[in-house]
Order: C-alpha cells, then structure tokens, then sequence
C-alpha cells in the first residue's frame, strides 16, 4: 500500500482533511484507506480498517501568488520549481463488518495517522466480492483493475439510468441487460429510438451469447429505418389486433380527448355493430352508416362524421393486424423482448406502452406472472411525464406510476431511462431507490435528481458536471457504498450511438458536388437562350 | 546639502556602469534564506526555531532545522541579537553542509549583505552560555569562503534595502567626513529611471571598530578585550578564529539598479571569489575596483530581476518557501518538541494570549 498522506486538522465520522505532496497524491476519486480506526464494540474497542474517496484534491502555492505580475512569475519559474503544497478531503465511506456489511465508524480518524491508497483486495470486497452472481458494469474510475459488480437485488427498488445526451446511457442499459439476461432475467425493452435491436449483434458483426435469448418486435411496413430487419437479425411484427380495443383505447390512440364524450360515444355505437376481426376501416364504415342513417339525431350523426376524421388517422398506423404478441413470450424466463418503437406516432407509441405494461400488470396482479419482469423505458419522460413537463398527460403515465409504486410487490422491476429528470413524474423517478447517474449538467435537470435521490450526497451531486462519458455514479442498492463507475465492456451493437457527422458531412459534399457536375449544360443552355 | 548632493551626484556619474548585455555565466544557482520563531514556556524556558532552505535550479532543495531552548531572557536586544545570529549561522551552516551539490561554476545566493555578518560577529553575545555563538559564525564564514575559493563558486549577498552610506562616503571628495545621504537616497535622487550599477568598492575596514584593529595580531587580547565571557574551555577556539579575522577576504560591495524605477540592490561578494587575493586588513577607505570583476554577477542578478516585489527570483523563492508560520509552529513544532523532549511544552500565558 503506497503512502497518500496524513491527515491534519479537525476529523470527523464522515471525512477528513489531509496533506499530501506531488509525488504521492492520489487523484480525486481515488480510495483510501486509514488502517486501525479505533472503534468502541460494546465497552472495548476494535480496530477497523475504515474505506474512504477523496472528494477533493488542491494545489497551493506560497511563492507564486496571484499578486505577482506575468513578468514577476516568469522570473521565478524559468529558475526555480517552486514547492507546491497539496491539499485533500476525502470522505468516509465505512468498513465492512464480520457480516460482510458496510459500517459507518462512530469514531473519527486520529491527526497525524497516515492515510494510503486503498489495496485492490479491499476495493473487491466493497466492489465486487459477496455479491452473488453479480451484474458487471465496468470497474471504478480510478482503479481499472477492480471490476464493479451490481448486486440484482438492488434492482428490487426500481432503478432509474439518468444522463444527459451522449453520456453513455444505452450503452450502459444495454451491458445491464447482457449480464442480466445469463442470470435468468426476462426483460421487456420499450425502445423509442432502436437503441436495443442491435443487441443480438456483436459490433465484429458476429452472434453475441444472447442472440438466442432475444427477440425484436417491430410494426411491419414501416418505411425509413435506421436498421433493416436483417441488420437486426431478424424482427416479429409486432401487431395489435384492432378489433380486441375497447371504445376507450380506440379514441385515446385515435387522439379523441375525454371531454369529447359525444364522439367517444358514438365511437362506441359503431364498434358495437362490428362483429368478429375487424379493422379501423371497419370502424369508419360503421361510424358513416350511423352518421348517414336518417334515423340517427343531428347531434350524434355529426359526432360520428367528426369521430371518422380521427379513426381515419389509425389507417396509417402500420401495427394493426389480426392478433396481438403473445403474453407468454414476453414473460418466458431468460428472455430479451425489444418493441421497437422507433417511427410511430406519438400517441401509438404511448399507446403500446401502456397496453404492454397493462398486460404484464394484469398476469402479476391475478399470480400469473411466474419470473420477475424487468422492464426498460427508454426516454421514460416522454411516457411518464411529469405536471411540469408542458405536455398532456400521456395515457400510460398512470400504468407506469402504478407500477412504479406497486410493481416491486409483484415481480415488476422498472429500469427507467432519462435524460430529462426534471420531465418526469416525480412519482416515478422518486420510486427508483436505486439509481446510476451519469453526466447531467442542466440545473433543473440536477435539481430533480437531488430531490428523488436520497443517496446523492452534496459532494457526489457537486461531481455530476464533472463526469465524462461513460462515467457514472451508483447509489442506492445496487451497491454496498455509492460508487463512481467506468462504464465499460459491452459486447453487443448499439442502434442509438451518434452518427458520424464527419462521415455523413462529406458524403453530403459529395452528393452536392455531383449535383454541380450535372448542372453545366442546364446553365450553358440558360446563358445561350438568354444571349439569344 | 545641495552643494553636498551636487557633488555626489557628479562623483557617482564617474562610478555608474550601464547594464551588461544578457548572457548567462553561472549554469547553476542556489538560494539561502532562513526564517525564525520564538515562544516562551510556561517553565521560564524560552525556545527558539530556526529554519533554514537551501534552493537550487532543477528543483534542489535542502532544509535545516535548530531547536535552542534557553533561559527566559528579558531583555529584546539580546534576544534579538541571539536569534539574528542564529539565522545567519544556519545559512552558513546549510550551503557547508550541501556544499558537495554545488558544482564549480555556480553561484550561491545569500539573502542580506555580507561585510556585516563580519562586523556584527566582532563582539561576543549578551546571553549566558552564548557569548561565544558570534565567533562559530565566523569560522562558519571562513570555512564557507574557502571552501568557495576551492571549488570555483560564487558567493554573493544580496540586499533588497540597505542603509549603509559607504558609497557615498567614499565618493566624498577628500574622504574627511561621513556622508550625510545614504546610498540609496543618492541613487533615488540622481538615478530614478535608469538602469545600471555602481563601481565595486572594497570594504575592508571600513566598518571595523578602531580597538578591533589595534588588537590585530594578538588573539589572546582581542578575546580577553572582545570575548570576555567566554569559557575558559573555548578560550583556545575563540583565539584560533580571532587569529584569522584580519585575513579575510575583503568585501565587494555595489548598488544594481535591473530595471528603470527599481529600487536599487545591494551586492556584496568577497574579494577573493572574484580572483582578487584582498584581505581585510589590506583595504583601507576607499577604494574601488574595476567594475569588470563584477560583470557575471550584475549579469545573473538583473537577469533574475522579475519585478516590484521579485527583487531577486531565487531569493524571492527561498524567503516564501522558508518561512514559518505561526500555525506551523504553534501546532507541528511544538508537537514535536514536546515528543523529543518528552514532556509537554506549554507557552506562558502572555504568549497563549498572543498566539490564540
């Protein structure tokens, strides 16, 4: 164990000041250990080597002041190497008992005793070690040779991924889901943005050891996909059968408000004159009969007339088809179901969500759910909106809130995913006990997971503008003590990673300068007719 | 006044040198500085810290540490004198000690002048057990330049402010009186604005007391006249060094101006580390070297000139770098001479109510 320091000034439970020097300083982040701590155990004492992060590491100068001038400074430094004092605090973060638990002491660390660079052993049994069949995410910042392991109970409480753009957030979700699936996991991805359906892919191209295990469910006939079907290997259609939906579910899909009773009742006149599988066309057919019928009141037929405009749209809506997923493949154990719902209409894509979440929610609420579900919401903000979002409220916010405060009860564990914290219902976000944060720097967006936190302490708040990418800080249960992370380790492709602008940029140079090349005659054409 | 002023004025245009151009003569520099504290105890004891640094280019670094714990003395001057001594004995001690570091060729820098730590040390100190502490600074000192001599390095201290009038005495025409402006305020009045140094005079013995000089050659009476309370045990010591005061070297004293509106610095160097074999008691007022003697030297300082409060980079350093700070004394000090020697130290409580 190599010397960092000793510790000065005033101690307390919860951290310590020390004095370090340039050649053995650690880095901010870095994990210490002071050995020895004496801790009173009943009326004796034990000795406890207590783990600690430094949360702060300074550099100070007595020679070269900002009172100097430029010429001042230059003089001094083209001589000497002027001493620089370094300065740290770090903070406790506790010791394991003989139950393998972490401890916070009760007692704080002498003035004067060294501190060291906490040994990789010990980072393990913080880390890595007691955990059972543990979720791999990568190893400490600062200590690339200790791996970090997720304990899954801590995926027990909810656990919320929150980041903002670029920082990393589906490819962590992703080496979550490749290590929770070997463990037995079904999970059910609700993808916005087809950053999952790469997953059965390695990023050699090669089938990655969950391709089996894993299906991708798509709306057949959507045009525009950033990856074909065979890119992703092969895709179900994922289909709705129309003719299951009640009046309710057809007019929320269909965008007809609930103020809008008359039309939403006429709606439902015309479903009940439709008999056996049927489709939205169908449903236009029978709202016309009712509106063309003589017999009908003025007012009604005009609702139905109005009703068809809105059912109208649904004809666009490529996931209508003669028979829905079956539940049971989506719960089967050892299962990895992505609906991949990049393309639809808002509203559809809402609508999949909260019909999805309903089902798995009605097998678990009569014991029909025989494995524990995990389920991924991708931009979670856009489903679960919160009352200062400045967007209605989307239908399968209540499914969503239900299960976050229910779903644990019933095997249903929410992975919410997020780069707008501050958009989502706080119901939800505050019911993720556990939660990996990546680099946020929006304040609102900051505040709002200070306030749904109750593991972020001030000084791992004060770090989160700090984090780069593919850095994150767990706190909650997933872990015995927070933990600032380096993402690293996933095998399978990622369907959401940026473009590569430079690439796409000279393609689109190119395009543009062919163009030109085409041009000439068309000008040479226009200055001779106009020369004429 | 004026007429006096006049004259020193037309006297030190003779004397004045213009800058010489930049070229490095010294490859390796070193600083010395040191730095002091004193507490009182509980028990009557007064103790003493005494730090001192040794800085070099290319990141050396040694320091020194002196712990003296003596009677409660009563009396400032002598306390005064006790703790200057021991500072200058400290920054002696430390370039001897890490002499072996310094290559030939290089120079050492020594904050503060020179000539006076030789005529400060020509009477013995008022503080019982003491007396003798001025002359281990002499033969601190001699050993110091000729270990210099030996090994090719340039000894030179510098002063950011000195009040001494030598310069303008020895331009005194006729050389019959003492000067009534000191040589900074002749500089300030007739060189504000210009950049340059004075010719190097050679202070012998100048500053020697008169009875000093009549007891040359006999070390038994000028330690009986000079350090009579020193211990009989010492008294072999304090004559062998006594013996030796005429014989060192002369002192090359000159004023630096490095930038236009700086204040001016004073540079001493002993004669003899700038290959001129001049003893004390050769030079008598005044006389002047030429000032090519002196070249590198003024070269190295107005190179290492960085501003107002940089009079001199490598001193600059050492002087923050070696201070003590009450906080550092008060709680790392005093811890660990409580432990060395192992009872606890307490202040009286006149010095508990200055320190907290």
């Amino acid at each position: 164990m190599s010397k960092a320091g000793y510790i000065v000034g005033e101690t307390d439970t919860g951290g310590f000041a020390f004095v370090s020097d340039l050649d053995c300083y650690p880095p901010k982040h870095e994990y210490l250990i002071i050995e020895g701590v004496k801790e009173r155990e009943g009326i004796g004492f034990k000795h406890v080597d207590v783990l600690a992060q430094v949360n702060r590491i300074s550099n100070r100068s007595d020679v070269l002041g900002d009172a100097l001038s430029m010429e001042e400074l230059e003089s001094i430094i083209n001589r000497y190497t002027a001493t620089t004092k370094v300065f740290g605090t770090a903070k406790v973060l506790g010791y394991i008992d003989r139950r393998g638990e972490v401890v916070m002491p009760r007692s704080a660390a002498i003035p004067g005793t060294e501190v060291k660079i906490a040994p990789t052993e010990m980072l393990e049994r913080f880390f890595t070690k007691n955990i059972r069949r543990g979720v791999s995410v990568g190893h400490l910042i600062t200590r690339e040779e200790v791996n970090v392991a997720l304990d899954p109970n801590g995926f027990r409480r909810h656990v919320a991924v929150i980041a903002q753009t670029g920082a990393g957030k589906s490819y962590l979700v992703g080496l979550m889901l490749e290590n929770l699936l070997p463990l037995g996991a079904t999970v059910i991805v609700l993808d916005p943005n087809s950053d999952y359906v790469m997953m059965r892919r390695k990023r050699d191209g090669g089938a990655t050891a969950i391709a089996d295990d894993m299906v991708v469910y798509r709306p057949p006939g959507l045009k525009g996909r950033r990856y074909s079907d065979q890119e992703v290997g092969g895709a179900e259609p994922y289909t709705i059968d129309f003719s299951k939906l009640n009046a309710g579910q057809v007019c929320d899909v269909a965008g007809i408000s609930g103020r809008w009773a008359v039309i939403r009742e006429a709606v439902g006149d015309a479903l009940g004159q439709l008999q056996g599988i049927y489709g939205p066309q169908q449903l236009i057919d029978a709202l016309e009969r009712i509106a063309l019928n003589p017999a009908t009141d003025t007012r009604k037929a005009k609702a139905a007339m109005s009703a068809t405009t809105y059912i109208r749209r649904l004809l666009n809506y490529k996931i209508w088809g003669s028979r829905d997923i079956p539940l049971d493949e989506l719960v089967k154990p050892k299962r990895l179901s992505v609906i991949d719902l990049a393309g639809l209409q808002r509203n559809v894509s809402e609508y999949i969500v909260q019909k999805t979440l309903d089902d798995v929610w009605s097998l678990a609420v009569t014991g029909s759910l025989e494995y524990p579900v995990f389920i991924v919401l991708e931009e979670a903000h856009n489903f679960a909106p919160g009352s200062g979002a400045g967007q209605r409220s989307g239908s399968s916010l209540g499914i969503i809130e239900r299960i976050a405060a229910e779903g644990r009860k019933f095997g249903i564990f929410l992975l919410v995913v997020t780069q707008r914290p501050n958009k989502i219902s706080s119901n939800v976000l505050s019911q993720c006990n556990s939660q990996i944060i990546m680099r946020l720097t929006n304040p609102e967006d900051m505040s709002a997971v200070r306030r749904s936190s109750e593991g972020l302490s001030e000084d791992l708040f004060n770090d989160l503008p700090g984090l780069n990418k593919g850095e994150a800080i767990v706190v909650g249960e997933l872990t015995k003590v927070p933990t600032m992370i380096k993402i690293s380790g996933r095998t399978s492709g990622e369907g959401g990673s940026d473009i590569d602008l430079e690439e796409a940029l000279r393609d689109a140079l190119k395009a543009s300068e062919l163009a030109k090349k085409m041009k000439p005659e068309e000008d040479d054409d226009k200055e001779y007719k106009t020369r004429w | 006044m004026k007429e006096e002023i006049d004259l020193l004025g037309a006297e030190l245009e003779r004397r004045w040198y213009p800058l010489p151009g930049p070229k490095a003569v010294y490859e390796k520099e070193f600083s010395v500085d040191s730095s002091s504290a004193y507490r009182s105890l509980s028990n009557g004891l007064d103790f003493l810290i005494v730090r001192a640094l040794m800085l070099g280019t290319g990141g050396y670094r040694r320091p020194m540490l002196r712990f003296e714990a003596v009677k409660g003395i009563s009396e400032y001057s002598v306390a005064s004198d006790f703790e200057r001594a021991l500072r200058e004995l400290i920054e002696v001690r430390i370039v001897l000690e890490n002499i072996g570091d310094v290559p030939e060729g290089s120079m050492v820098l020594i904050d503060g002048n020179l000539y006076g730590r030789y005529t400060h040390a020509l009477r013995e100190l008022g503080l019982e057990g003491w007396h003798h502490l001025p002359l281990e600074l002499l033969d601190a000192m001699w050993m110091l330049y000729e270990e210099c001599v030996e090994r090719g390095i340039t000894l030179v201290g510098v002063s950011k402010f000195s009040k001494t009038r030598a310069l303008t005495s020895a331009l005194l025409p006729g050389k019959a009186q003492r000067a009534r402006f000191l040589d900074v305020e002749l500089l300030y009045r007739r060189k504000t604005g210009e950049t340059g140094y004075t010719e190097p005079l050679l202070l012998g013995e100048y500053g020697v007391d008169p009875r000093v000089k009549s007891l040359y050659g006999s070390p038994g009476k000028m330690r009986a006249s000079l350090f009579g309370r020193v211990p009989e045990r010492l008294h072999g010591f304090a004559e062998e060094v006594l013996e030796r005061v005429p014989s060192f070297p002369a002192i090359a004293m000159f004023h630096v101006i490095p930038r236009e509106n700086a204040q001016p610095m004073r540079v001493d160097i002993p004669a003899s580390l700038i290959g001129l074999d001049r003893k004390i008691s050769d030079v008598t007022p005044f006389q002047f070297i030429e000032a090519r003697h002196v070249d590198g030297v003024v070269r190295q300082i107005a190179e290492a000139f960085g501003g107002r409060d940089v009079y001199n980079a490598l001193l600059y350093v050492v002087d923050k770098e070696v201070r003590l700070s009450a906080r550092a004394v008060d709680t790392v000090y005093k811890s660990v001479l409580g432990r060395e020697l192992g009872v606890p130290i307490e202040y009286d409580r006149s010095t508990r109510r200055f320190t907290y």
